[in-house]
Parts: structure tokens; C-alpha cells; sequence
């Protein structure tokens, strides 16, 4: 059948093209990451410009399905990975991270850096960070709950909708949020949550969707999402609630592989990315804070970071030997 | 196409001599090109397992991680699949029965419109089932405008679950039910219209035995895709009381990284699959009955069973339009032309297209070997030369299933080390994966709708083929290729569109350079871009649906060349 021979060449030819591409004199550093951050209004096409002015490299981002599908993606390869370094993964995965053995120490200087909570690590920079919140659509809602108490207490026809920690990160960060918030209550509190829990989907853009459409009357976000609305829509409506016990931060890590042969190359690009320059390119393509204080400030419509006192989180080592029971527990708690 | 006295000429050398042979046994090249592919997809099914359980074998496993909860896992599934299927059946059998006895315009489009729903990405049929039966959708805000009435009912948990599953089934099931129907011989209609039957007894006798024969691997296919969807299971279940493998597996995969859980996983799922399935796929197709198919009933219903059948019709297409309608609906804004005039948008397109007219080619000519083979397996039986029957019906109805039980992230994954482990690069062979496992994901459904004409062809045409010394070829030549060219166009549709629309398998291969439409969508989606993700699902649609009008269009076309 002709029709299947035109398939195919087209094939073919998609495929030769894609491969020339790549075919270049230039050495390549190979960045893994999650899919949102290589998209083209991502922050990865304004760094990959942004750094191979001065760096006679190529850089390309390789988006997985989620920053740990990155991670794993590397790790099935071992060491013929063609990854240098892994981007996005985060605070609540860092410890499961590290304990692969991947990765190599980094020599960035990351005395500018400042962050909302103490955080070291001789193997992963911070690039940037954002605080998990519940946003509401404040034309139907006028006060919404400023607790985990009073979300409990809510009536059931108020409805939230949640991720599934086993599945997405703010699904994991909420678990999170809840254990350094409220410790032994915790459980309780699941049990009293339940009945407003509308669905726990796979990943965030699920539930996300709901909320946007209206399903849902809350939605687990950052609190930089009506950032997003303010300045890309011009949508005022949808606020972040601010829960009084504080929100945990979420840091996003980026960390250089053993195995790479562009190891210089590598943390040349690491301090690019806490640069000024790299720094300005994240609030408005990732939609989170910069780990570093811009000297032009933050965008017009940006939320500005909340106190220290109000940024909660749960060291790497904790977070390492006591997810799987926390998520265990949510699950119970919340009867399933 | 050869031209006539050229066949002719090939087919005398080949009747000459050892096939004349070849052809009263069941073991000749027609039932091994089905036997071959049987081989085929259990191979690489057993391969794909081998490979990650070998690439565990310096990874830390936690097999008691494989608690209790995989029993629950397995009722839940279970019952939501057992009622999907049920509720399916039901649906569909009387909307095929009602579009059957009614002549109307537009019937062709109808018909076409079927299937569009059971290929698209499920998120977008869950979320055009919200706009009209969620919260804020379309019936609650009706009712509290005009009614001053909230309707108080959600559709999360299993009623939700419910009703994606029979919208998009029941439609798939209606479809197949009526072209059963359709091919009903008009002598058939003549008599039965002379013996004045009512209504009821013109189901029970003349409708039903044409129905009854597809029910087992119709409701099998259902089944499959209902136990293994889970998308949509996780979108509209109101939580993990209703999850499904697919969770578990993603947890073992990336969660722990535990892949010999993730392989052992995968290995429950596809057994239990085959437990249940391999009985439906010993189907077998008792009707007889040749017919041309038209789309106007010589016999069509009138008086009150006319009416009662209209509405039932117009009941069941409202509750199947309209989430289709509220998809197209959310696109239509001044944004959609600019977005498809955008390089990205284009690129993607193109991707979807090839891969899918590719794959849509090899999954016709896996399910015409299949089906070729099953044929001759029934003209044994006919000839009264088969030899274990049941057993060889079994080992080549399987196959067809068993890929379908196996989880995409298992799949995905294996392929992934295949390549590995040939040295292959990564990114150029995404493309090709993506194009076996589209082929052999949408082989049920191409089975399902190809299997019971050729059967029923051999059946018929057994004895008379015989006595014509008919070789394979000239069987298959004149007998079930012209005579199957509207289910081969179908079959092509089918999987034209079911690749279209599937996403599964590349996550793990993906490039930034590399979109189909399915992921232009989900990426916008991950990036609050929800408006974009309206307009590629709309375009998505719009896709399916000309397909399944258009393309079954290619295979007539020919028809007398």
C-alpha cells in the first residue's frame, strides 16, 4: 500500500534530521529534567542562549515525564548516561537521590544564596524554590480556612483537590507539609480532612484542571501560582491561603553525574544558573522564587517569598527514612 | 493491484502440487503466519519482563511492599470492570439495535462518530464529561437557572467511573453490534418482515443470534480496557480506594526504584488478564449470515416501536455528544488559528500523523494474519479436519489480549533496556517503539472487529472453497479481502486513531526535538496552559472523528480495480 511507503519515508527522514542535529564539533552538555522546565516557555531555552554565548557548548535539555523519571531515566542508563547533570529534582527526593551514588560533589560558590530555609548539600545547588499552598478562586470563596484546623472543619460541600504523593511532588509535599506542621496530630487531621477531599489525582495538571473548571473549591498548589494568573493572564481572582501554622518550601535541585566527562563544564553551568543572569530567567518561565535576590526585583504582580517563620521543612535525612511510612499513614488516615 | 490474468497464472502454478495438500490440513502458511505472531507478542512480552528483572538484579527489592493491597487492588478492579462491561453490553446493544431499525440522515456520520470517543486521550473525555455532568457543568447550572433547583449528585468514585466507561465502550460496542447487524442477508429481513414478527420477536429471532457471537470478545476487550485504564480511574475515582495496578507499578518504578516488584507486578496483572480472557477468546462465531451491508433498512421500525427506538437513540446520543460537544466548545476562541499555524503545533501534527499511519498499517496486517489464521482453523472445523480446535482457537486468541494487559510503564521500561542493551540510541528508536506498541495496543479492538467477518466467511464459503480447490491465497484474494474491505477500513481507522490519541509508552524515550499531539497537550496542561490544552484536544478530536469518516473511504475506493 503507497500509503504506508509515505509513512515511512517520512519516517526515515525524521529520523536523519533529528540525528544531523545533534552531529556537532562543539562539546554537548547533557541536561535531564522534567518536562516543564525544557518546554519552550520554560526557563531551559533562555539558559541553554543564555550560557552558550560565552561557553563554545552546546546544551541540550532532555525532558522527562518528571524529575525523577529524569533521575531514574540516568540511572537505568548507568554509566554510559549521556546526561551530565540531572535538573529538578527536590528537597523531598534528595535524600533518595544521594543515596544512588551518582553524584559528584560540586565546587559552586553558593555564598549569594539566600533561602527561605537552612539548606546544605556538598552534591545538589539550589536554583530555585517555592512554598506548597492551597489557591482558591476568591470571587466564589471570601474566607477561606487559614489552618489545617480549619480546613478540618470545614462542611463537607466544600471541596479540595489533592495529588498523589506516591505519584506527584506537591502530592508528597503536602504529606510533608502536614508531618512538620502538626507532627502526631497529623493523622486526626487527615481523618477530619477526608470527607473534603473531592480526588487525589496522579499529578498536579489533573487536579489543577479541576479546581480551573470548578470542581474543585481548593486546589494543592504553590503559592506562586497566582503569580501566573496576575502577570501571564491578567487574573486577579485566584490567591493563595495562607495557612498560619506556615507552608513547607519545596527547593528544586540540580546535581552533576559521575559518570559525565563534562565535569567542568557542568558546575560552569551550575554557576551560571545561580547567577543574576540565570537567576532573572526563573520567576516568569518556572513560576518560582530565585534563590538569590535579583538587583532588578522581583516582576510586577510576583508575591514576594513569605518570613522565614513561616517557611517549614523537614531535613533530607527525616524526609529519607520516613516517607514511605508518612505515606502510609496519609492513606490510612484519610481511609482508603 | 495485479491485474487478472496475472493472478490467474499464479494461481494454477500454485495449485499444481503440495498445497493441494497443504490446504485440508490446518497446518499450512495461513495458520502459521497466526501461530507466528502469537510467538511474536509472547516473546516480546517475555523478553520485556526478562530484561527488567535482569537490570534488578543489583537493584534493593522489597517484595513484602506487595502487601494486602494488591488483593484489594484486584476486587476493585475487578468489580469496576465486571459493571463496565455489563453496562456497555447493555447500552450498546440497544443503541446498535435502534440505529439498525431506523433510516435516517446522516446515519453514516453517526456511525462514524462512534468510535471517536474510545480512542482520544481518556483526560479529555473525562474532562468533557465534567463540563457536562460536574459541578460546574452544563446540567447543574441548567437546573439552577431554570429550575431553582441544585442537583445534588457528584460523579466522583465509581459511579464516575461508570460513566466514562460506558459513554466510551457502549459507544465502541454499538458500533460492532451494528455492522453485525447490518450484514444481515436481506432475504432474512424479507421473511421475517412477511411474517409480520413484533418488535420483540424480531430481536429474539432474527437480531439476537447475530448479536450472541460477538458478545464473548467484545466483552473480553472491554474488560481489558476498562480493568487497565487508569487515567481516568485516577482523574474521576475520588482516590485511591478505586486505583489500579498502573499506581502500584508507577510507585515501584519510580517511587523505589523496585523493579522486580514492577516486573512481578506486571506479571500478576497479565496473568489474571489471561485467566479471564483466555476463555472469551475461545469464542467461536456460529452465524452464517452474509449480507451486503447498507445503511438503509429495507425493514425499517414503525408505529410505536419506531418512536420508543427514536428516543432511546436520542437519549443515548445526547449523553454521547455532549461531552464531545463541550470539548469542541472550550476551543472555539480567537487563539485557535494562531496556535495552528504555530512550527510546534505543526511538527507535532506531522509526528501523530506518520506514526499513526504507520502503526495503523501493521496493526491491519497483524489482525488480517490473525484473522486469516482463525479462518482456517474454522474452515478445519467445518472440513472436519481440525485437530484440537478449542486448544489452537486459545493459543491464537491471546495474543491479542495479553499486550493490552501489560502496563505501559512496564512496557515503556523494557523496550527502553532492550535498546539499551543493543546499543542503540535512545532517541532514535523512541519513534519505533512508539509505533510497535501503538500496533499492538489497538490489535484488540482490530481483532474484535476483523476475526468474526473472516470466520464467518470461512464458515460459509468452507465447503464451496474446497471444491474449487481454492488455495490460500486465492481464498484470502477473492473471498475474504473483498468481501472484509469494510471492517479492513474500520480496523485502519481504529488504529489510525487509537494511536493518535495514545501517549503511554514514549514518556521514558521523550526529547524536547520529539511531540506528538497527545503530549503537546499534557505539557501544556503541566504548565498551566489549560487553554492550549483545550485547543489540542478539540483539534484532537476533530482528527478522530474525520478519520473514522474519511479513511474507510481508501478501502472502497478500490473496490473494482
Amino acid at each position: 500500500m503507497s500509503f504506508q511507503k509515505i509513512g515511512l519515508a517520512a519516517l526515515v527522514g525524521f529520523s536523519t534530521l533529528v540525528s544531523a542535529a545533534a552531529a556537532q564539533d562543539k562539546p554537548t552538555l547533557t541536561i535531564y529534567t522534567y518536562d516543564g522546565f525544557a518546554a519552550e516557555w520554560g526557563p531551559g531555552p533562555q539558559l541553554k542562549a543564555g550560557f552558550e554565548e560565552n561557553c563554545e557548548c552546546t546544551v541540550d535539555f532532555v525532558g522527562a515525564d518528571s524529575s525523577i523519571g529524569a533521575l531514574r531515566k540516568a540511572q537505568l542508563e548507568g554509566p554510559g548516561t549521556q546526561a551530565d547533570i540531572i535538573l529538578g529534582l527536590d528537597t523531598s527526593v534528595a535524600a533518595e537521590a544521594k543515596n544512588t551514588e551518582l553524584f559528584v560533589d560540586h565546587n559552586v560558590d553558593l555564598s549569594a544564596l539566600e533561602l527561605p530555609v537552612d539548606y546544605a548539600s556538598s552534591q545538589f545547588v539550589p536554583f530555585d524554590y517555592g512554598y506548597f499552598a492551597f489557591v482558591y478562586d476568591s470571587s466564589k470563596i471570601e474566607t477561606p480556612p487559614t489552618s489545617f484546623e480549619e480546613l478540618a472543619a470545614l462542611s463537607e460541600e466544600f471541596k479540595i483537590a489533592i495529588q498523589d504523593p506516591r505519584s506527584s511532588t506537591p502530592g508528597l509535599g503536602l504529606v510533608l507539609w502536614m508531618q512538620a506542621a502538626k507532627g502526631d496530630q497529623a493523622d486526626k487531621l487527615w481523618a477530619d480532612i477526608a470527607p473534603n477531599i473531592l480526588t487525589v489525582t496522579k499529578g498536579w495538571s489533573e487536579s489543577y484542571s479541576l479546581f480551573l473548571e470548578g470542581e474543585a473549591d481548593m486546589v494543592l498548589s504553590y503559592t506562586s501560582s497566582p503569580s501566573y494568573h496576575r502577570i501571564a493572564e491578567e487574573e486577579s481572582k485566584y490567591l493563595a491561603a495562607q495557612f498560619e501554622e506556615g507552608h513547607y518550601v519545596q527547593i528544586e535541585l540540580a546535581g552533576i553525574l559521575e559518570s559525565s566527562d563534562q565535569k567542568q563544564l557542568a558546575n560552569d553551568f551550575l554557576t551560571y544558573l545561580v547567577s543574576q543572569a540565570g537567576q532573572s530567567i526563573i520567576p516568569t518561565t518556572n513560576w518560582m522564587f530565585p534563590v538569590v535576590p535579583l538587583d532588578n526585583g522581583l516582576p510586577e504582580g510576583f508575591d514576594t517569598p513569605l518570613p522565614k517563620e513561616n517557611s517549614l521543612i523537614l531535613d533530607d535525612e527525616t524526609v529519607g527514612q520516613n516517607t514511605k511510612k508518612y505515606i502510609d499513614d496519609f492513606f490510612a488516615a484519610i481511609g482508603q | 493491484m495485479t491485474s487478472l490474468p496475472q493472478s490467474a497464472n499464479k494461481s494454477k502454478s500454485i495449485n499444481a502440487s503440495p498445497h493441494k495438500a497443504a490446504a485440508h490440513s490446518p497446518i499450512n502458511w495461513r495458520f502459521i503466519s497466526g501461530l507466528a505472531i502469537t510467538f511474536f507478542v509472547f516473546a516480546t512480552i517475555f523478553l520485556v519482563l526478562f530484561v527488567i528483572v535482569n537490570a534488578a538484579q543489583n537493584l534493593p527489592s522489597n517484595q513484602s511492599a506487595l502487601s494486602a493491597n494488591i488483593w484489594h487492588l484486584l476486587r476493585m478492579s475487578t468489580i469496576q470492570a465486571a459493571l463496565s462491561v455489563l453496562f456497555s453490553l447493555i447500552v450498546g446493544i440497544f443503541t446498535a439495535v435502534a440505529l439498525y431499525r431506523l433510516n435516517f440522515r446522516g446515519k453514516n456520520f453517526a456511525i462514524a462518530l462512534m468510535s471517536a470517543g474510545l480512542v482520544l486521550p481518556t483526560i479529555i473525555v473525562a474532562f468533557g464529561l465534567l463540563a457536562v455532568w460536574g459541578r460546574a457543568g452544563w446540567l447543574r447550572t441548567a437546573s439552577k437557572t431554570l429550575f431553582d433547583q441544585d442537583l445534588n449528585f457528584s460523579i466522583f468514585g465509581l459511579v464516575g467511573i461508570l460513566m466514562a466507561h460506558t459513554l466510551l465502550n457502549g459507544s465502541f460496542a454499538a458500533r460492532l453490534f451494528y455492522d453485525r447487524l447490518a450484514s444481515t442477508p436481506t432475504t432474512k429481513l424479507k421473511l421475517g418482515r412477511s411474517l409480520n414478527l413484533s418488535p420483540f420477536a424480531r430481536f429474539i429471532y432474527v437480531e439476537w443470534p447475530t448479536l450472541k457471537p460477538a458478545i464473548p470478545g467484545l466483552a473480553a476487550t472491554i474488560f481489558l480496557m476498562c480493568f487497565t485504564s487508569f487515567a481516568l480511574v485516577l482523574l474521576l475515582g475520588g482516590g485511591p480506594a478505586n486505583a489500579t495496578f498502573e499506581v502500584a507499578i508507577f510507585e515501584a518504578v519510580k517511587l523505589d526504584f523496585d523493579l522486580n516488584r514492577a516486573a512481578l507486578l506486571a506479571a500478576s496483572q497479565l496473568l489474571f488478564c489471561l485467566i479471564i480472557i483466555v476463555p472469551a477468546a475461545n469464542w467461536n462465531t456460529k452465524s452464517m449470515m452474509i449480507g451486503k451491508p447498507g445503511t438503509q433498512n429495507i425493514w425499517p421500525a414503525f408505529g410505536p416501536s419506531k418512536w420508543a427506538l427514536t428516543i432511546l437513540l436520542l437519549v443515548v446520543a445526547a449523553y454521547y455528544l455532549t461531552p464531545l460537544f463541550a470539548i469542541i466548545q472550550k476551543a472555539i476562541s480567537p487563539a485557535l488559528l494562531p496556535y495552528m499555524a504555530k512550527e510546534k503545533f505543526l511538527n507535532a501534527l506531522q509526528a501523530s500523523l506518520t506514526i499513526a499511519s504507520v502503526s495503523a498499517s501493521l496493526t491491519l496486517v497483524l489482525a488480517t494474519l490473525l484473522a486469516v489464521a482463525r479462518a482456517e482453523l474454522k474452515r478445519a472445523e467445518k472440513l472436519g479436519t481440525a485437530r484440537f480446535p478449542r486448544l489452537c482457537r486459545m493459543i491464537l486468541g491471546a495474543p491479542i489480549f495479553a499486550y493490552m494487559a501489560m502496563p505501559a510503564m512496564v512496557l515503556g521500561l523494557g523496550f527502553f533496556l532492550i535498546t539499551r542493551h543493543l546499543a542503540l540510541s535512545t532517541q532514535s528508536v523512541g519513534v519505533w517503539v512508539l509505533i510497535l506498541a501503538n500496533a499492538l495496543l489497538a490489535l484488540p479492538l482490530a481483532s474484535a472487529a476483523l476475526t468474526p467477518s473472516f470466520e464467518k466467511l470461512a464458515n460459509r464459503y468452507g465447503k464451496l472453497s474446497m471444491s474449487l480447490n481454492m488455495s490460500g491465497w486465492q481464498r484470502f484474494r477473492y473471498i475474504e479481502w473483498p468481501l472484509s474491505r469494510r471492517e479492513a477500513g474500520y480496523v485502519f481507522a481504529l488504529g489510525f486513531t487509537f494511536s493518535l490519541g495514545d501517549v503511554g509508552v514514549i514518556a521514558l524515550f521523550g526529547t524536547d526535538e520529539f511531540s506528538t499531539l497527545p503530549w503537546l497537550m499534557y505539557r501544556a496542561l503541566g504548565s498551566y496552559r489549560s487553554n492550549d490544552a483545550a485547543l489540542v484536544a478539540a483539534i484532537l478530536l476533530a482528527l478522530v472523528i474525520l478519520s473514522f469518516w474519511a479513511l474507510p473511504h481508501l478501502f472502497r475506493i478500490n473496490r473494482r480495480a
